[in-house]
């Protein structure tokens, strides 16, 4: 019974993935099966979080899981731009200097 | 005790079953017992440290961890005779066995088994489950002989609290732990009918509720081939049903049918019988869960609204509104989706734009309101709870039992005055009221538009509100499922604070209210052999039996590791462990340190929502944010925070399950929370706790666990002139 609007939206991007919604355990399998594998967009692969209003523990779990793949992959994973309300909980979890978040200026 | 005890013992039916269910003997070494090895072996310093298992005359190595790799050859064949071993002794004792030389020992010597292997010292602690039983036996052994001190034996004692939490868990989380009280009890509390069959159908247990439904006894249906018992015995078809559903399940599947149930008198009744496989490690069926819910009602409505369906066209339609709204219904575990899901479907069958649900609180002589969308949110938020009486249309249905059509705003006005400015203000030109269960609830529909009250439309209205209210019965139901799951939850957390002078103390956890959610928040509170106080709190990623259990696992690995440890090297023990514990990784956690004065406390957070400090003049100061979660290591070694207290001074430690609301940022769950604190008109820690739950409640439906332990000593007058302002700040020291 899903006839409720979807929670996540995933887009893919030629540099990797723009996230729209919510992450948690309603929408974190999605989120996973577009980072396992890590797509294929170059060393660098950037997830767009300036559209995720909410995101909890499971969903930091899979940014950090595909962040663990790629290095061991020798390859990047950034988290652009998150909004205010992700930057937060960033910060209150303690990934912001485990994580490479990166924030565009204006 | 003679030798014919111990034979006695040893042969004991309940406790070979107590160690069977734990699926570990003849099973793949486990690896969350060979963590808690490692532990042991490391902490203590010993050569090796092993859990093992007794059957009645071989011991079974389950898990084990050794110092020298060479020592591996030890556990090479992992099964031995019991008279070579030590642990027989185990079973003897209801308490450590500490041996500094088994070669001088009077009670082992002659034994061999250890001392064979060129091992002196022997320190056991039994494991003792919930029933009393001996299952077996964890223990560290050295080359050396050596005087166990009596903090090697109180760690031993708590590290094998937390192997027994682990082989509990196993018993429940693998088998299911069936023939022991614990999930008997759970069993027997569903009200539902709840059966357990072995591999080939055959009945080893059904719960109360099951026996009650035919009145028989349990031993009428006990070794029966599940098909061949009095519940299915009223039609041939229903036994050729279940027997189908059987053999179905007995190949790895799960199976549902509805069939027609035979109740000790009275008409027959049908329900959804459900058939689950229980698999082992290597998914084998070793057991099957079978239950049954009445669905009766349900089918009746169905055929109802079949035979409206058949009236006209028009009822045709709007019965199959009916059936998506009884089938979206199907789903809704709680009452918000059931409100969700009828004032979508249900609103658009009758035409109206708004609708609530009403539920009496009949302690607090109340009725508390649940509303839908289509209404401003500052109307809505006045109308929280009304009072349990005639003077809101919903508590007049409800009192009354009779419909309450309000068919104009002059009749709102005359009769529901209270009420009437906001009706008016939400543009309500109409509303009605209906009785869903006499006294209890209630449910009412709002209109923007004007709207005519015939026999169609309240026929319509009356459907609606009977599926409602089947709706809510489902939705208790699984409330009462959910509440089996919480109590394992609680099983492990600690039953009582301890007493720490000059300190009072409170906590509190409340379960998620998701469906059959439970989280993995714990907490717990040590008392340090030189008189450190130690509170952790924490929460483990994720939902379900398996945060249950690596919830269970973080708070004994603390409860072990922290009277021994300093505050850092504890943090990162603990990181390490949570690397190692299936579903503990990423979780979160803040300890704190307090001398034993309770004059300063040392704080680290990993990951955690940041813990408070309320002074005692009601200034409520916040701590840093930030440290990594466990399991991760950073850059840098984790931040310690300096906290200087005062007589009178709290400290609270949460889960943002408490301060967490999606649809705003954390940072206004924190002031509510520091609000809150501010306001708290008490200086004994367990009230603290109730006004901090009571004030914030459960924003996201999440787990929420709070911790506060509260410095007794302030003076509650008048506060010196020379407290008031001296800065007090909390200073980051590494």
């Amino acid at each position: 019974m899903s006839d409720e609007a979807p929670i996540l939206q995933i887009e893919l991007r030629p540099t990797g993935l723009r996230l729209v919604g919510d992450i948690d355990a309603a929408g974190v399998d999605l989120l996973v099966s577009h980072l396992d594998p890590l797509p294929e967009s170059g060393v660098e692969i950037v997830i767009d979080l300036s559209e995720v209003a909410f995101i909890d523990s499971s969903g930091f779990r899979a940014l950090i899981e595909a962040h663990q793949r790629a290095e061991r992959a020798g390859r990047l994973v950034v988290m652009a731009d998150p909004s205010p309300a992700v930057r937060r909980l960033l910060d209150i979890s303690g990934l912001v200097p485990y994580l490479h978040v990166r924030t565009i200026d204006t | 005790m003679s030798l014919r005890t111990l034979d006695e013992v040893l042969c004991d039916p309940v406790r070979l079953a107590a160690v069977a269910a734990t699926g570990l003997v003849d099973d793949e070494p486990d690896a969350s017992l060979e963590r808690l090895c490692q532990l042991a072996q490391r902490l203590i310093g010993a050569q090796v440290a092993m859990v093992s298992l007794i059957e009645v005359s071989t011991q079974f190595l389950c898990a084990f961890a050794a110092a020298d790799p060479n020592d591996a050859g030890i556990v090479v064949p992992r099964e031995t005779p019991l008279s070579r071993s030590i642990s027989q002794y185990a079973l003897e004792s209801d308490g450590p066995l500490a041996i500094p030389d088994v070669r001088v020992d009077d009670r082992v010597v002659g034994t061999g088994g250890v001392a064979d292997l060129g091992f002196v010292a022997y320190l056991g602690i039994p494991l003792i489950d919930a029933g009393g039983n001996v299952l077996g036996s964890f223990c560290v052994i050295d080359r050396v002989s050596r005087q166990w001190t009596t903090g090697e034996v109180s760690l031993m004692v708590d590290l094998a609290a937390a192997v027994m939490a682990e082989l509990a868990l196993r018993t429940v989380l693998r088998r299911g732990d069936l023939d022991r009280s614990l999930m008997r009890d759970l069993i027997d509390a569903l009200p539902t009918f709840v059966g357990v069959l072995d591999p080939s159908g055959r009945v080893t247990y059904v719960n109360g509720a099951a026996l009650d439904a035919a009145s028989v006894t349990l031993e009428d249906v006990i070794g029966l081939p599940f098909w061949e018992t009095t519940w299915w015995s009223s039609r041939e078809a229903s036994r050729a049903a279940v027997r189908r559903a059987v053999e179905q399940c007995a190949q790895g599947l799960t199976c549902r049918s509805d069939v027609e149930f035979r109740a000790a008198d009275g008409p027959s009744i049908t329900v959804d019988l459900r058939l689950a496989p229980i698999l082992n490690a290597s998914g084998r069926v070793v057991a099957m869960v079978s239950s049954a819910l009445d669905i009766t009602e349900r089918m009746r409505t169905h055929r109802e609204l079949i035979r409206l369906a058949d009236v006209e066209t028009s009822a045709r339609l709007r019965s199959d509104r009916m059936f998506q709204l009884a089938r979206a219904l199907t789903g809704a575990a709680d009452v918000g989706s059931i409100l969700q899901r009828t004032s979508r479907i249900g609103g658009e069958l009758v035409g109206a734009a708004f609708a609530n649900i009403g539920i009496a609180d009949i302690p607090a002589g109340e009725i508390e309101l649940w509303h839908s969308a289509g209404i401003e949110a500052d109307i809505s938020g006045r109308w929280p709870r009304v009072p349990l009486d005639s003077t809101t249309p919903i508590g007049k249905a409800m009192l009354t039992g009779e419909l309450i059509e309000v068919a104009t705003p002059e009749v709102m006005l005359e009769q529901f005055a209270g009420g009437a400015d906001d009706a008016t203000r939400a543009g309500f030109v109409a509303l009605v009221a209906y009785p869903i269960q006499h006294g209890r609830t209630a449910m009412g529909f709002a209109w923007t538009t004007p709207v005519t009250f015939d026999a169609e439309m309240r026929n319509t209205l009356a459907t609606v509100v009977e599926l409602v209210g089947l709706g809510l019965q489902r939705a208790e139901t699984s409330e009462r499922d959910r509440s089996v799951a919480e109590q394992l939850q609680r099983s492990m957390l600690p039953t009582r604070l301890p007493e720490v002078p000059g300190a009072s103390l409170g906590a509190l956890y409340e379960a998620g209210t998701r469906g059959m959610q439970v989280g993995g928040d714990w907490y717990d509170v040590c008392v340090a052999t030189d008189g450190r106080v130690l509170l952790g709190l924490g929460d483990v990623v994720g939902h379900g039996l398996q945060a249950a259990s690596a919830m269970g696992q973080m708070r004994t690995a603390f409860a072990a590791l922290a009277p021994t440890l300093p505050l850092e090297d504890l943090v990162e023990r603990l990181s390490g462990f949570s690397a190692d514990v299936r579903g503990a990784l990423l979780s979160t956690m803040a300890v704190v340190d307090f001398s034993a004065d309770l004059a300063t406390m040392h704080v680290i957070s990993a990951g955690h929502v940041p813990p408070m400090v309320r002074r005692a003049d009601g200034v409520v100061e916040q701590l840093p944010d930030g440290g990594l979660p466990l399991g991760l290591e950073g850059p840098e070694r984790r931040h310690v925070v300096r906290v200087d207290l005062e007589p009178g001074d709290t400290v609270v430690l949460y889960s943002d399950g408490l301060v967490e609301r999606r649809v705003e940022s954390i940072d206004v769950g924190l002031a509510r929370l520091r609000s809150a604190l501010q306001s708290a008109d008490t200086w004994n820690g367990q009230a603290i706790v109730d006004h901090v739950f009571n004030s914030l409640g459960r924003p996201n439906a999440d787990d929420v666990a709070v911790l506060v332990l509260h410095r007794e000593g302030a003076n509650r007058g008048t506060l010196d002139a020379d407290d008031v302002g001296s800065p007090r700040r909390s200073t980051v020291i590494s």
